[in-house]
């Protein structure tokens, strides 16, 4: 994990192995005060962010429980991956809001209806610290450019990493994903990451 | 649909062996092209034969649609995978040995640049038949491959696979199944080069055979109205000395004869387009859309790119790096007068803070992905690219600086930052804020004070920029001759440019040709190019138009100067003789010291045969002399070469 003074905070990747993809730029980062996460829900974020830069060994930034252990496993599993930082605890805490993850960049700060929490990622690149109203939550992030860097059909999880940075802040349990093009049988591997670290990933119906 | 086979043995052909040539004719029956490969094992000269091979199957899937494409070593593992093919996906058969045995290790790369087990994968092996890569062809593409320079056996994919890991590939180790080894051969863990190692991540510059509908680098012009400066802006382009490109114009709206201009040039790297008026980022956003190179090089339609420009920032590229940009020279559109300006070596947030500036625009080659991500803001008509590098930086983007003179600018009268400096400073002060944003005022100042520990670049053309880069500015302001090595007259005939030609000479060393010179004179910047892009070696002398002096005129010094630079006369070789074309000898000096006599107005039409003389044939030398009496002036040539323009 790292802060900036500028309160932009996320993920850096701070070692590479020999066997790891490099990407010009190894940081997933939010504008946000309210980038906080779990051990396992950085460890989950981190795993849907970098997971498919790594070669044979993944060390989460805070370390993990051994039940996340077993998630990422399945999630990056390949036979000669090495888990590093596995705790033999197990963070038993749920939050209870729901977090709406929008796909879409113009945020609605008027919805009539508040059915949880409204998340907009915005581009980092054009807005800069976070904005809060009643309706949504807009925190700039450079996710979507970090995610082309990482995998072009990969978007949609380094979205839900970045929401990931958060839900310890909001107590989230359940992260709804609003207007991406991805469907229930994308879902699996990323959902058990989340689960895993108390969170519930679903889609919300069109 | 191109459906593709290469059988790659390791060891003696055994095309004969009925279970390969069963193997081969089921291929070929299935509608597979076959191409076998079979290398000697221990012949290291065959190493560059296979990896021309490899790229040859490459070139034959590039731009279509390739189905399958494996390359193996041991005949029972090529039948092993060959079924796979047959059966399905290269990875998906690597992941069903997988499942079946654990006695072996396959190395597979997978990308980020499409899928990896999508329809454009290329498979490439070790001469061990339990590393076998998988790697997308984009990624191979954009690396330019396998490393021509790598002269030792076994070691070529080991390069290639951290290369492309660079680009963003990890590499998995997985199990494969009960795949027989013929090899014992050990991969070091670091590979050997003929040539000393680079880090460059891109290799087989200037050019590469292969694949040559992708260029590894779009040049991105957009013009309005520049019709009188856009011919030396494309000259420039086409005459680099990494020729891997292509350049595309877009024409944003211009009335004048831009349209006839663009016309005119028959190279068919150049793509033009026209669009009703729209605004310089809308232009270059454009231009985004229709780039087909992994890097664009950005360039303005009034400036000069720099001869070797794209290749030096290609090499500099290394790991973690996604844009280049370099440092400029300012010239006078009527002086002449040059001024080189640098930008700190690194671009990073404190320079941003203390003064607002960023990398020069035309000097910058950056990711074709990146220019994707952070486009130019449409909204805004100046200071575009002070926009797109500031939000770009702050994304996460890593800039480095090549170390050299990129582009010369134009200095003008209708330059946008002459006429639009108020809102190029406005920019830069609201980037100031923004970068600012959510600091303490004393965390940000003292992150701008931080700025003065970035170092400055060592640009060794800053001293005397007229003398390195004006032989590259445009024709009003300079008059060139060009001295051509290496065998140059078929490639300045086939440039149209024999007209120009003053002194021609080969140099003769114990009967054998050792090297032929050419001078052109009054060569122009679009023949200057013609030259370059024909891939000749070039050395361009130049002096002022302007000058008192008057002009070029001394060919014959010219060419002497360059032929004793190049040759480097040992102290054994006692004299040197012209002769004509009808072998008269038509100068020549015998001295202990190796010095040249010719009579300069003898040289100026006829082609002239130089002999440098050995010490021990001197002695027939004098005496062929003595009988033919040449007319004898002795011309010291230890001065500089410049020394011959007057």
């Amino acid at each position: 994990m790292q802060r900036e003074p500028d309160d932009r905070a996320g993920i850096r990747v701070n070692r590479f192995d020999s066997d790891d993809g490099r990407v010009g730029s190894g940081w997933l980062w939010l504008d946000s005060p309210l980038v906080d996460p779990s051990p396992d829900a950085a460890a989950a974020a981190a795993a849907l962010a970098f997971g498919h830069l790594v070669g044979s060994v993944f060390e989460p930034p805070q370390g993990m429980s051994s039940q996340m252990a077993e998630a990422v496993f399945g999630y990056l599993g390949h036979r000669h991956l090495r888990l590093a930082g596995v705790r033999n605890t197990i963070d038993r805490h749920r939050g209870t809001q729901t977090l709406r993850l929008h796909a879409g960049h113009d945020v609605d700060h008027g919805t009539d209806e508040i059915d949880g929490l409204n998340l907009y990622l915005v581009s980092g690149d054009t807005h800069y610290g976070q904005q809060l109203s009643r309706g949504a939550l807009a925190i700039p992030s450079n996710a979507r450019f970090f995610a082309t860097l990482v995998r072009s059909d990969h978007s949609w999880k380094v979205d839900v990493a970045a929401a990931l940075l958060v839900t310890s802040r909001l107590d989230v349990g359940r992260i709804r994903l609003v207007g991406y093009g991805v469907t229930q049988k994308d879902l699996p591997g990323a959902s058990r990451l989340a689960l895993s670290a108390g969170v519930r990933l679903e889609l919300e119906a069109p | 649909m191109n459906r593709l086979f290469v059988l790659d043995l390791f060891d003696e052909p055994d095309l004969e062996r009925p279970d390969v040539a069963e193997l081969l004719d089921s291929m070929v029956q299935r509608g597979f092209e076959v191409l076998v490969t079979v290398p000697t094992p221990y012949d290291f000269a065959a190493v560059g034969e296979r990896i021309r091979a490899v790229e040859c199957h490459a070139s034959w899937t590039a731009g279509r649609r390739l189905n399958h494409a494996v390359s193996l070593a041991a005949p029972a593992a090529s039948i092993t995978f060959a079924q796979g093919v047959l059966d399905g996906s290269v990875l998906d058969l690597v992941d069903s040995i997988e499942d079946a045995a654990a006695t072996a290790d396959t190395v597979v790369l997978e990308s980020r640049v499409g899928t990896p087990a999508g329809p454009e994968t290329i498979a490439c092996h070790e001469h061990d038949p339990r590393r076998v890569f998988t790697v997308d062809s984009r990624s191979y593409y954009a690396v330019r491959g396998i490393d021509q320079r790598i002269s030792r056996f076994g070691e070529c994919l080991e390069d290639l696979a951290q290369r492309i890991q660079w680009t963003g590939a990890r590499r998995v180790v997985r199990s494969v199944g009960d795949l027989d080894s013929l090899s014992e051969w050990v991969v070091p863990s670091k590979p050997q080069f003929a040539f000393p190692p680079d880090r460059s991540v891109v290799v087989n510059l200037p050019r590469w055979e292969y694949a040559p509908e992708r260029p590894l680098v779009s040049v991105v012009i957009a013009t309005r109205d520049r019709a009188r400066f856009l011919p030396d802006a494309i000259s420039s382009v086409l005459g680099q000395t990494m020729p891997d490109l292509e350049v595309i114009v877009v024409d944003d709206g211009s009335v004048d004869e831009t349209r006839e201009v663009l016309r005119s040039f028959r190279d068919p790297r150049v793509r033009a387009f026209h669009m009703e008026a729209s605004g310089i980022s809308s232009a270059r956003n454009f231009a985004t859309t229709q780039a087909r190179g992994e890097w664009i090089a950005v360039h303005d339609d009034d400036d000069i790119m720099v001869p070797d420009r794209i290749g030096v920032q290609l090499r500099s590229l290394s790991r973690e790096v996604d844009a280049v940009y370099g440092a400029w020279a300012n010239f006078h559109d009527e002086t002449g007068e040059m001024l080189v300006h640098l930008t700190r070596a690194t671009f990073g947030a404190a320079v941003v803070l203390h003064n607002g500036q960023t990398p020069g625009h035309p000097t910058w080659l950056v990711r074709r992905t990146l220019l994707k991500q952070v486009p130019y803001d449409e909204r805004l008509t100046s200071a575009v690219d002070h926009d797109v590098a500031t939000r770009s930086l702050r994304l996460g983007a890593t800039w480095r600086h090549s170390g050299h003179v990129a582009t010369l600018r134009r200095i003008h009268d209708d330059q946008v930052s002459a006429t639009d400096g108020s809102a190029q400073k406005t920019a830069a002060r609201i980037a100031r804020i923004l970068h600012g944003a959510g600091l303490h005022e004393d965390e940000r100042q003292g992150l701008a004070a931080a700025q003065s520990d970035y170092p400055w670049p060592v640009i060794k053309q800053r001293t005397q920029p007229f003398e390195d880069l004006g032989g590259d500015l445009p024709d009003h302001l300079v008059e060139r001759a060009v001295i051509v090595r290496g065998k140059p007259f078929n490639g300045v005939v086939e440039a149209r440019l024999q007209g120009k030609v003053r002194a021609v000479a080969n140099v003769l060393e114990s009967g054998r040709v050792a090297g032929e010179f050419a001078v052109l004179g009054d060569v122009a910047l679009y023949e200057l190019a013609e030259l370059r892009a024909r891939g000749l070696d070039v050395v361009v002398l130049h002096k002022r138009r302007l000058s008192r002096d008057g002009t070029i005129v001394d060919w014959e010094h010219i060419l002497l100067n360059a032929i004793l630079r190049d040759r480097r006369p040992s102290p054994a070789h006692v004299g040197v003789v012209a002769f004509d074309s009808y072998d008269t000898p038509r100068g020549a000096v015998v001295q202990e010291r190796c010095s040249i006599a010719l009579r300069s107005e003898l040289i100026g039409l006829a082609r002239v045969t130089l002999w440098i003389v050995e010490q021990e044939r001197s002695d027939g030398l004098r005496a062929h002399l003595a009988r033919s009496q040449p007319q004898e002036l002795v011309v010291s040539l230890s001065g500089d070469v410049t020394e011959g323009i007057r």
